[in-house]
């Protein structure tokens, strides 16, 4: 009995983290998403909400397609990988809906392997791609 | 100096910040300490300035979460890539906002 009254208070403690977790985890898988043509202003609303105007992508630049709308990219890559997409056509960045700018800079972009030891984009052809890719789906 | 270099200034340091830790926390601790506390220095120095209100919301919401970013960092992150990786997106977003002012 002793027992099961400390139990009780613990199991709501756990069970309070467990769905705060879950309800982050949701918030945020809620945000991610693919986008394959051009995004409406809803899904646009949606991508922008984590960072309050400022989407953080990762573009498959052979397919033409972007992931975004999470907090890591990581996320984003992994969505897009289980999607079909190659490792190597997978470049990160970012795109601010107020200044309508792009960025490059991102954890999974540092590839050393494919001449680019930076977490920049190096490439101004692939910054071209990316660039191209970002401004037709969410511009 | 103008608030918008100020600003800039804040955001390098954040990107500088983020790359150091991601390159590996252990070894650039004390540097990573001394440019945390050079952003601070910074981010409280833009109190003189005159923000305009299309940059109000998103100095508010990175002084808020920069307190416990910088918390976090002087203590030792637990998940050090994500550490390093808000601080960069940080950096990022105060880049682009700078262009806001004039």
């Amino acid at each position: 009995m002793v027992l099961d009254r400390h139990a009780q208070p613990n199991g709501n403690i756990t069970s309070k983290l467990l769905f705060s977790s879950i309800g982050l985890m949701f918030f945020v898988l809620k945000c991610l998403m693919i986008i394959q043509k051009k995004a409406s202003k809803e899904q646009l609303k949606k991508l922008s909400e984590h960072f309050d105007g400022y989407i953080k992508v990762v573009v498959d630049i052979k397919k033409g397609i972007l992931a975004g709308g999470s907090d890591r990219h990581f996320d984003d890559e992994q969505t897009l990988l289980k999607n079909g997409s190659k490792q190597e056509d997978l470049w990160g960045g970012g795109y601010d809906t107020e200044t309508q700018e792009t960025d490059y800079n991102s954890i999974i972009n540092l590839r050393p392997n494919q001449a680019n030891p930076s977490r920049d984009i190096l490439s101004l052809e692939i910054r071209g791609k990316f660039d191209e890719i970002v401004y037709k789906l969410l511009k | 100096m103008t608030a918008k270099a100020k600003i800039l200034d804040i955001a390098m340091n954040l990107n500088r910040i983020g790359n150091w830790a991601a390159d590996g926390y252990s070894g650039k601790k004390k540097r990573i300490r001394t440019f945390l506390h050079s952003t601070s220095k910074y981010l409280e120095s833009l109190r003189n300035y005159n923000i305009p209100p299309s940059l109000d919301k998103t100095i508010k919401a990175f002084s808020d979460e920069y307190r416990q970013l910088e918390s976090e960092g002087l203590k030792g992150p637990r998940d050090i890539v994500f550490w390093a990786e808000k601080m960069m997106t940080w950096g990022n977003i105060l880049t682009h906002r700078s262009q806001l002012i004039r």
